[in-house]
């Protein structure tokens, strides 16, 4: 990681190429929020003006900034270092192993607790192991490699897109949760209406038409597709709940509320469920179908 | 004054989300991106803060806040981007910034002749991606156009990179409406052209928020080209390159983004020797081929040839934070100074300014291009590395040895950054006495009791 000084410095120097990409900045219009702002009042903070700490909170780590940025600097990532939540202390994600027989070992990674109906659904194929999604994507994002336990493990099923991209990076074959859930004929859960598709704002961009079509010869094409940040995240939600819900309702302001939002992301799911949107990742659809 | 009454009044009128008084909320508004405040921030200094924000949401609260604003003797300076590099939108420490970012709506006026009604705030690239999803773009690019938004541009008379093609945003402006301090909202309808008296809006169009707030433009949008194609020459020397440039300028056959850069730029950006010119022509294909072909006889050479050259500075034509940081590292500082000048004696102006930039002290470089033609002359657009160290010395040393270049050349003192706080002391020289105590009347007849940044003409605070 590159010492936060000089990573704050850069957006000092800049007038802001990336802040329209901004979705805090762009949906709450404080101008504290924008990355090149942000980055100044981050450098007062770490010289001393512990006043300015409520603006660090500001930022929900969607890398937005980093990939508009010609120098892919990462603000966000030396403002979640100044807010303390470097995640040294978790680098080591929790594996728990759920049933055991001399099937292939799945881990399944999920921000959720081990769930029945998936275990049910998958644990006649495989040998299921579970961990935190958060811990490996936290861990994943700050630059350092999570260390994970993977004796015994052939397959990787994750839904979250934040888990998604380190995962893939590593050695095991990931099960793509789609080809479980065109099984189970998840497309009738969704009912008549169609579905909204939410892209969360970390996915990489050279994933972003495959995941897109994979989802839609599964679901059926979406209705419409909702690309950035619902601010699920970054403790933005927890220190600004009201400006978590403006940016949500901002990114989401042209769906129809009444349709279920398919998501990629578990924090954006929670933010959605408080707005009233029937949202789902894809291991909840999982469950459902084989609920059903 | 009262500044605690007015943001009461303020808070009753806005609501107190949208007055900002917290150290954290103001932080950001102590300076646009004036690089001397810019670098003073970089070696640890902290630039004054206004004494609050506030946010209207729609043109009447503009014209309330600056109502409320002369009840209070309270001094507003109207914010855009903060893009600006000369410290127009900088307030002082006892100034409200009015942050117009809230007036953000998009909209066909009328959609047949290719007018948009935009609120103040509007990001450039947002309107730009916005008309693009329907064929259509303003094809304005300053450099600044990822930062900038629409108030603070036509109030800084901006330019963009394919001006030659499709002009300033003084040709875009058709029509305007502005909250004046004396007389409240001006409506200045959309019009393809008038004769009507002064031409009002062209009256804020480079006002800087002096004489008023800008809430909302007319703008004129193209269709988005059929063909678009780059071209690139290299000449032995500027002198040969602007005298081409002329040429090709008065046959009216000029890419529509063209830039011409000296012998000290073009190694540095193109790692060539000589002098290096790039377009791209723009419109119906044939048209374009035609246009081409006709440059190519002038310049002697095939400017197919040289797309390459063009297409190098494309790819990175917003991008300044790169070499900004690559200078930063080795301790240096960047400034970019514009004028302009008749072609009688743009190199003349040319040759003497670089002979004086050169003597100065901790002055390593100074290079040149043009990128702005016009019939009676050109823009010339200085770049000039400096060390950081004694920055206040160096810096004025290098405004007042060019502006001096300037007066004597009868050149324009600005092309297209406008004034703001550093260019202020060098007015007369481009307006002359008269000129100056017109531009202070006019102010105190729209803004009797200044409320608008009205240090500007020597004002109250
Ligand atoms: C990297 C970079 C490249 C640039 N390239 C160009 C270029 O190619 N061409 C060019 O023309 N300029 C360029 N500029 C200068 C700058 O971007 C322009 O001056 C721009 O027009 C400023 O817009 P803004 O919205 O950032 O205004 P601000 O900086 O916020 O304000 C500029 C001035 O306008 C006033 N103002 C702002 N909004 C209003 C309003 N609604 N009503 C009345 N007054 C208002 C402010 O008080 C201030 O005096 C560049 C700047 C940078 C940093
Ligand atoms: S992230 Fe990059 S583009 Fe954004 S402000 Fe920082 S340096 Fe500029
Ligand atoms: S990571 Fe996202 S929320 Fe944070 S500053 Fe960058 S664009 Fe804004």
């Amino acid at each position: 990681m590159t010492e936060p000084r000089n990573v704050l410095n850069m957006c000092v120097l800049c007038p802001g190429i990336c802040v329209t990409e901004c979705p805090v900045y762009m949906a709450t219009h404080i101008r504290a929020s924008a990355p090149n702002n942000l980055a100044r009042i981050a450098l007062k903070f770490m010289e001393g003006s512990k006043d300015m700490e409520d603006a660090l909170w500001l930022c929900t780590g969607c890398r937005s900034c980093e990939y508009a940025c010609p120098m892919g600097n990462k603000v966000w990532e030396a403002v979640r270092v100044l807010r303390g939540q470097e995640y040294i202390s978790s680098t080591e994600a929790r594996v728990e192993r759920l049933t055991n027989n001399s099937k292939p070992g799945l881990l399944v990674v999920s921000p959720s607790k081990p769930n029945v109906n998936i275990v049910k659904t998958l644990g006649g194929d495989y040998s299921l192991y579970w961990v935190d999604s958060g811990v490996i994507s936290e861990t994943y994002w700050s630059g350092r490699n999570p260390i994970l336990n993977l004796n015994g493990i052939e397959f990787i099923l994750a839904d979250d897109m934040d888990a998604l991209t380190p995962l893939s990076l590593s050695e095991k074959r990931l099960v793509s949760p789609l080809k479980i859930l065109k099984s189970l004929g998840a497309k009738r859960l969704l009912g008549d209406n169609g579905y909204t598709l939410h892209i969360p704002c970390k996915t990489p961009r050279e994933y972003r038409d495959d995941i897109i079509g994979g989802i839609s010869q599964v679901l059926g094409s979406p209705e419409s597709i909702v690309e950035g940040c619902v601010a699920g995240g970054g403790g933005l939600p927890v220190k600004h709940p009201d400006l978590a819900r403006e940016i949500a309702m901002y990114t989401m302001r042209n769906t129809n509320p009444g349709r279920p939002v398919v998501t990629l992301c578990s924090n954006a799911k929670m933010l959605l469920r408080k707005l009233g949107y029937q949202s789902l990742t894809l291991l909840d659809l999982i469950e459902e179908a084989a609920q059903r | 004054m009262s500044l605690d009454k007015f943001f009461e009044e303020a808070t009753g009128l806005l609501g107190s989300r949208w007055v900002l008084l917290s150290d954290w909320q103001r932080y950001p508004y102590s300076r646009d991106y004036w690089p001397i405040l810019v670098y003073k921030e970089l070696s640890g200094g902290r630039a004054s803060l206004p004494s609050g924000v506030v946010l209207p949401g729609s043109e009447g609260e503009v014209v309330e806040l600056l109502e409320l604003a002369g009840r209070h003797g309270v001094q507003i300076v109207a914010y855009g981007g903060g893009s600006g590099v000369l410290g127009g939108a900088v307030p002082d420490k006892n100034w409200v910034v009015m942050d117009l970012s809230r007036l953000d709506w998009i909209d066909w006026y009328d959609e047949e002749s290719g007018i948009v009604d935009v609120g103040a705030g509007v990001y450039l690239k947002t309107l730009e991606e916005w008309l693009n999803k329907q064929g259509k773009t303003l094809r304005h690019f300053p450099q600044s156009f990822p930062e900038a938004v629409i108030g603070g541009l036509i109030s800084t008379r901006s330019i963009g990179q394919y001006s030659t093609g499709y002009g300033g945003i003084e040709d875009l402006v058709r029509g305007l409406n502005v909250a004046v301090p004396s007389v409240g909202l001006v409506r200045i309808k959309p019009s393809p052209r008038r004769s009507v008296l002064l031409p009002l809006e062209q009256m804020f169009i480079g006002g800087e928020g002096l004489y008023g707030v800008i809430t909302r433009a007319y703008l004129s949008a193209y269709d988005l080209p059929e063909c678009s194609e780059k071209v690139g020459w290299i000449s032995a020397s500027f002198k040969n390159s602007l005298g081409n440039a002329r040429s090709i300028v008065r046959r009216r056959i000029p890419p529509d983004l063209f830039r011409v850069y000296d012998e000290k730029e073009s190694p540095l950006h193109f790692g060539v020797d000589g002098s290096v010119s790039i377009g791209v022509v723009e419109g119906e294909c044939n048209v374009v081929e035609a246009k081409i072909e006709g440059i190519g006889k002038i310049v002697n050479a095939d400017p197919w040839e040289g797309a390459e050259l063009a297409d190098k500075w494309l790819s990175k034509r917003f991008n300044v934070i790169s070499d900004l940081w690559k200078l930063y590292e080795l301790g240096m500082g960047f400034e970019t100074i514009e004028i302009s000048v008749p072609w009688g004696s743009a190199y003349d102006l040319y040759d003497s300014s670089m002979k004086s930039l050169g003597k100065l002290d901790r002055v390593f470089f100074t290079g040149v291009h043009a990128s702005h033609f016009y019939q009676s002359g050109v823009a010339l657009y200085y770049t000039i590395a400096y060390s950081l160290e004694n920055i206040g010395d160096t810096y004025n040393s290098i405004w007042d040895t060019l502006m001096g270049e300037v007066s004597k050349h009868s050149a324009s003192i600005s092309h297209h950054h406008g004034v703001g706080r550093m260019r202020a002391k060098y007015l007369e020289a481009e307006y002359g006495p008269s000129g100056t105590e017109l531009l202070s009347k006019l102010k105190n007849c729209l803004d009797p009791t200044s409320i608008l940044r009205d240090k500007f003409f020597g004002g109250k605070s």
